[in-house]
């Protein structure tokens, strides 16, 4: 008869199964043995990203000579600091959901609104775009000779809260109206059709049938907005306007970076951690957001707007794509004004160049982390050993990251020559701050192939290596692109990061749009922030290529 | 041979013993009503649930104890058994050698997906495929797969009368031919009449 068992070694390495942890200690030493070469990267991501945490929270603690600067308290500039920091990012948010619903509600249910699925594609970059980008864009339409200054009221200045507040909305309200666009779409056709068949009016189908739906999202929504505003940074140095409108993270990176004072940025990384760190812990509990899906196609029957209901969605729409689309627009004139020959070609693109293989790393880096770390995830039966895991690799979204990076700067400052060594701190800290979405949007698509074929890949019993080429990477190879693409976005805008670690002379494509637009070469900042834009464009156009 | 001896299943309070023997190239019919133990002790041969007690041997030799993954046995489930996002014939190869069939591997294959109807579609996704072509693909890469025992779990549950007939005489022929044994699921008398050298019928 022909067939047989096979290899141990192979099955070990493409077990599937579930793993229950023996109890006793020679146990479980035996069974890490057996199972290195899998279970070696969980451990190594594992440790890494732990350490780093560890890391930065012992060079916080005060390791060292570098003492926690109290003092602070006492300060009014302190709780000034504070107060802005909070209050501006609690008008950011709310501004952005409160101007995102009607929009949303338009996309949702009126058929007839052209370019939607456009429209929400241009909503995706909004809210990955590199802040730098956004602020160059900014700068020409409402700075002090911009194109739409003079429309606008006597004493205006860009500087400030009003330009914080345009910029958070500008990056944040596309978030927001994505969430709400599907949560609005996923509504079941049974509920609409129910209500107009039992005749309700229309404060009455929004009253039982949207506003349930909203529920669970808008404050979800409003606290992770709040969060990301509040932990801003490229937008608060560049727009800030000096003290008087200066957030926790530009504090911190300014006592580091400029009065190179370690024990005030201490306390207030420590601060910026239990303000964040708390504020996450209260709204992760809110659930979680869909917002990367591409909009369903208008299919199924949905209830008849008013004529009012439409015109006034209709003007919300045209308002938001002109609001969303002019910053960027405003930079191809800008660009075109700037004099060629005096432009740097040749160091715009060796930045690009640098730019691009640091986003690369840092994107790649997120990727294998999450895999490692989720190999692990996927083998273990107690739920207790995978909260455990996961809270590992989410626990980044806690520590912002400048926190993270004044706590390896300080830590191995007395070691290493950042100015050697920076670009590593770059795409690793780059790498952590993604590693939390990557996990979150793989997750659940690693959990959904182990529930539908456990049992199959244990009966098939494929090695390692056939397992990953012939079915799991395909399996997971859309989802990866897509993680690829945002995580590479994300990294390849970084100011925060870069601020800390990068130098002058070794200049990524954002820092040398901020000092060319601090230098008042705006034309030439319009011409590297459009070189930035398209560099995003290309990746996130892999993106959707992939929904489709 | 296989030999299962006083093996001792439950699920919640439920409870069951089994005790047979089955010769090489020689099918086993299991019937009886829903929730009876059935789709347990074909999860219980394949090394997915865990015995209370007894034994499994196979040419004398114990098998109870070897995880799913080394267990000498391919399995058709009753749903999941091809990966949804890779071709039939993609799905197809993972049954041989760690995706990379022999020619003769394959040319067994395509025998029987021509014998079997479903030639035509093997360049296709599982997703564009109608129940019954699903169930035949699966089927052909359980039993062609190189393992002495073979599992299926209702094979012909979604074939329509010709195509059962069909596909029953297939198996029955591969059995013969490898020397297999085999034991499946049924809730048709006439499926265990027909291709079943010992049937259990459990109450």
């Amino acid at each position: 008869m022909s067939g047989g068992t096979r290899s141990a070694n192979d099955s070990i390495m493409s077990r599937p199964v579930l793993i229950n942890l023996p109890t006793n200690r020679t146990g479980l030493w035996f069974w890490f043995w057996q199972r290195w070469p899998i279970m070696l990267p969980g451990a190594l991501a594992l440790l890494l990203m732990l350490g780093i945490s560890v890391m930065a929270f012992v060079a916080l603690a005060g390791w060292g000579d570098a003492g926690v600067d109290t003092t602070l308290l006492q300060e009014p500039w302190f709780w000034r600091v504070l107060q802005f920091s909070i209050w501006q990012a609690l008008l950011s948010a709310l501004l952005s959901v409160l101007l995102a619903l009607p929009v949303a509600r338009a996309l949702a249910l009126d058929q007839r609104l052209p370019g939607k699925s456009w429209f929400l594609r241009w909503c995706l970059l909004c809210f990955v775009m590199p802040s730098l980008v956004l602020i160059t864009g900014l700068v020409a339409l409402f700075g002090r000779s911009g194109l739409l200054t003079p429309l606008l009221p006597d004493g205006w200045n860009l500087y400030g809260l009003s330009g914080i507040l345009l910029a958070h909305v500008f990056l944040n309200l596309p978030f927001a109206l994505r969430v709400f666009t599907f949560q609005w779409q996923s509504i079941p056709q049974g509920a609409w059709k129910m209500s107009a068949q039992l005749g309700l009016s229309g404060w009455q189908r929004f009253r039982l049938v949207e506003l349930p739906a909203l529920r669970a999202v808008v404050p979800a929504v409003t606290g992770f907005v709040f969060l990301l505003c509040f932990n801003s940074f490229a937008v608060v140095l560049a727009l800030g306007g000096g003290p008087r409108a200066t957030t926790l993270e530009v504090a911190i990176f300014q006592a580091l970076k400029y009065d190179f004072n370690p024990p005030e940025a201490l306390f207030l990384a420590w601060t910026q951690l239990l303000v964040a760190g708390g504020l996450y812990l209260m709204f992760s509990r809110w659930g979680g957001l869909q917002w990367l899906t591409p909009l369903q196609p208008d299919s199924g029957w949905r209830p008849h707007l008013s004529r009012a209901g439409r015109i006034g969605g209709g003007f919300a729409y045209l308002l938001c794509v002109l609001f969303l689309s002019l910053p960027v627009l405003v930079l191809i004139p800008t660009a075109l004004q700037a004099n060629l020959s005096a432009v740097p070609w040749q160091e715009m693109l060796q930045v690009s160049l640098r730019s691009v293989i640091l986003a690369i790393s840092a994107a790649c880096l997120a990727l294998l982390l999450a895999l490692a770390v989720l190999s692990w995830w996927r083998r273990f039966a107690s739920p207790t050993l995978r909260r455990l895991i996961e809270t590992a690799a989410l626990h980044h979204l806690v520590i912002p990251g400048m926190v993270l990076s004044v706590g390896v700067y300080v830590m191995l400052m007395p070691w290493l020559n950042w100015q050697e060594w920076g670009w590593l701190a770059i795409i690793l800290l780059n790498a952590l701050v993604a590693l939390p979405f990557v996990f979150q949007q793989l997750k659940p698509r690693v959990f959904e192939y182990d529930a539908n074929y456990r049992p199959l890949l244990a009966d098939l019993g494929l090695g390692a290596w056939p397992h990953w080429k012939l079915v799991y990477g395909p399996f997971l190879k859309p989802v990866l692109q897509r993680v690829f693409a945002i995580s590479f976005v994300l990294a390849l805008g970084d100011f925060a990061i870069f601020g800390i670690f990068g130098n002058d002379e070794w200049r990524t494509l954002p820092w040398m749009i901020y000092t060319l637009s601090g230098s008042y070469r705006l034309a030439e900042a319009a011409l590297a922030s459009l070189l930035l834009l398209m560099l995003a464009l290309v990746a996130l156009r892999l993106l959707e290529r992939n929904h489709a | 041979m296989l030999e299962v001896r006083s093996l001792q299943l439950s699920r919640g309070a439920l409870s069951w013993q089994y005790d047979f023997t089955l010769q090489p190239a020689q099918m086993l019919a299991l019937m009886g009503p829903s929730g009876t133990g059935k789709s347990s002790l074909l999860e219980c041969l394949g090394g997915f649930v865990p015995a209370d007690a007894g034994q499994i041997l196979l040419q004398g030799e114990p098998i109870q104890h070897l995880p799913a993954e080394q267990r000498p046995v391919s399995t058709l489930f009753q749903q999941h058994n091809l990966f949804e996002h890779i071709s039939v014939a993609h799905n197809l190869r993972l049954g041989f050698n760690q995706g990379r069939p022999s020619h003769e591997q394959w040319s067994r294959v395509e025998a029987a997906c021509e014998h079997l109807g479903i030639r035509e579609l093997l360049d296709r996704l599982p997703s564009a495929l109608s129940g019954g072509q699903r169930q035949r693909v699966a089927l052909i890469r359980t039993v062609l797969r190189e393992q002495p025992v073979i599992l299926l779990d209702e094979p012909f549950s979604a074939l329509d009368d010709d195509t059962r007939l069909l596909a029953g005489q297939w198996v029955r022929a591969e059995v013969s031919r490898t020397g297999k044994h085999l034991l499946f699921v049924t809730h048709m008398q006439a499926d265990a009449d027909s291709w079943a050298d010992q049937v259990i019928t459990i109450s």
